[in-house]
């Protein structure tokens, strides 16, 4: 595979001169050069988002094209939006940033995307799970599988989904754009381990950006549904970082060794 | 997303963060989107023949996954099977951010 650089940026040139900065990432073994232009100023980790959906897009690439290259193909396409009822763990940061695509939809859709967004929140709420998502935020140490089979169970869509296709896909969450299966779709309405074959990443950014993105916030994980009510609840951080210190500290995780091979044994 | 940065900037790299080399990752396994969360999980290939080590993974509230063939025994929290090496420990589970 050639050496790729990705070239990125975060903030509105017309606002103030951006910043450019580099990072090397080893994927795979393969060297990807990643050049960012960044604000200059303070910043919310929600600032830096255009950077790592391009990174996340760009190792979602990778993964497929080792997959195609092993003779998988993906079987996601438009108009399958099985894992749209998923429970989709989105950070603070990107709650902030839903939130803000929100506010600057037209109104109508603004207020039916909110009412859809209560609608999945009373339909939790009516089952119980609310409760248990809550203490799951608690003690991330305990399992999320069986959580997360619950949450699907209950068939609470996403309140972006339209026509069983993301309605703001360009936007959509890093999970959602690192869940990719080669295993057949009709396999996603029911997930075990055993049925659903996943697209194998280099990387996992959604992760990097959760951990560091929680550390800093003092604010657990979240579901996509939660969005609206916690910037409801924290209107506003006071940003407290720059672009590279916090994009220092989101790409120091992608060496989490967490899901290596550890423990495996041959 | 992906821009030409020369339309916007260019001039001296004001930083640069180096080299970070990112382990092989073990992303098959995961079938919720949740389940890329906690990194918790730990997989522990075994002979599909050695029954004394499915037994051993159940027990130990692990879970029989199949994958390309081979079986792994996958546990959630550290430490939860006995089929698992003591060494797997929650040493980069998320942060309890609630206690800061
Ligand atoms: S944001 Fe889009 S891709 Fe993600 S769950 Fe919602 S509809 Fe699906």
């Amino acid at each position: 595979m050639s050496e790729a650089t990705l070239q990125l940026v975060a903030g509105d040139p017309a606002r103030h001169a951006l910043v450019v900065g580099r990072v090397v990432l080893v994927l795979g073994g393969e060297p990807v050069t990643v050049e960012m232009a960044v604000p200059p100023d303070l910043v919310g980790f929600e600032d830096i988002l255009p950077i790592l959906r391009g990174v996340t897009d760009f190792v979602v690439d990778r993964g497929v094209e080792e997959a195609q290259a092993a003779g998988r193909t993906v079987s996601c396409r438009a108009g399958c939006g099985a894992c749209c009822r998923q429970l989709v763990p989105i950070s603070q940061a990107e709650a902030r940033a839903l939130a803000a695509l929100i506010a600057a939809m037209p109104k109508p859709r603004r207020d039916e995307i909110r009412r859809r967004f209560d609608a999945a929140l009373q339909a939790l709420q009516a089952c119980g799970l609310t409760a248990e998502i809550d203490a799951a935020r608690q003690d991330v140490s305990e399992s999320t599988v069986d959580l997360g089979m619950r949450y699907f169970r209950q068939g609470v869509a996403c309140p972006f989904l339209e026509d069983e296709a993301c309605s703001i896909h360009p936007d959509r969450p890093l999970s959602c754009r690192q869940y990719l299966v080669t295993s057949p779709a009709a396999n996603c309405a029911s997930p075990t381990a055993n049925t659903i074959e996943m697209v194998a990443l280099p990387a996992r950014p959604s992760r990097a950006l959760l951990l560091a993105d929680s550390e800093d916030a003092g604010v657990s994980w979240m579901p996509l549904v939660y969005a609206l009510r916690y910037v409801e609840q924290v209107p506003s951080r006071v940003p407290a970082r720059t672009a590279p210190d916090i994009l220092r500290d989101v790409f120091s995780r992608f060496q989490s060794a967490d899901h290596t091979d550890r423990g495996r044994s041959e | 997303m992906r821009k030409e940065l020369g339309l916007i900037v260019m001039g001296a790299v004001a930083f640069d963060l180096g080299t970070v080399v990112v382990p092989a990752q073990a992303a098959d396994a995961i079938f919720l989107k949740i389940d890329g969360l906690s990194g918790e999980s730990n997989y522990h290939k075994f002979n599909p023949s050695d029954a004394k080590a499915a037994n051993s993974c159940v027990a130990g509230k692990g879970t029989l996954v199949e994958y390309k063939g081979d079986k792994y025994c996958r546990t959630d929290k550290a430490g939860a099977s006995t089929a698992l090496p003591s060494s797997a420990g929650p040493a980069t589970a998320l942060p309890q951010t609630q206690r800061r």
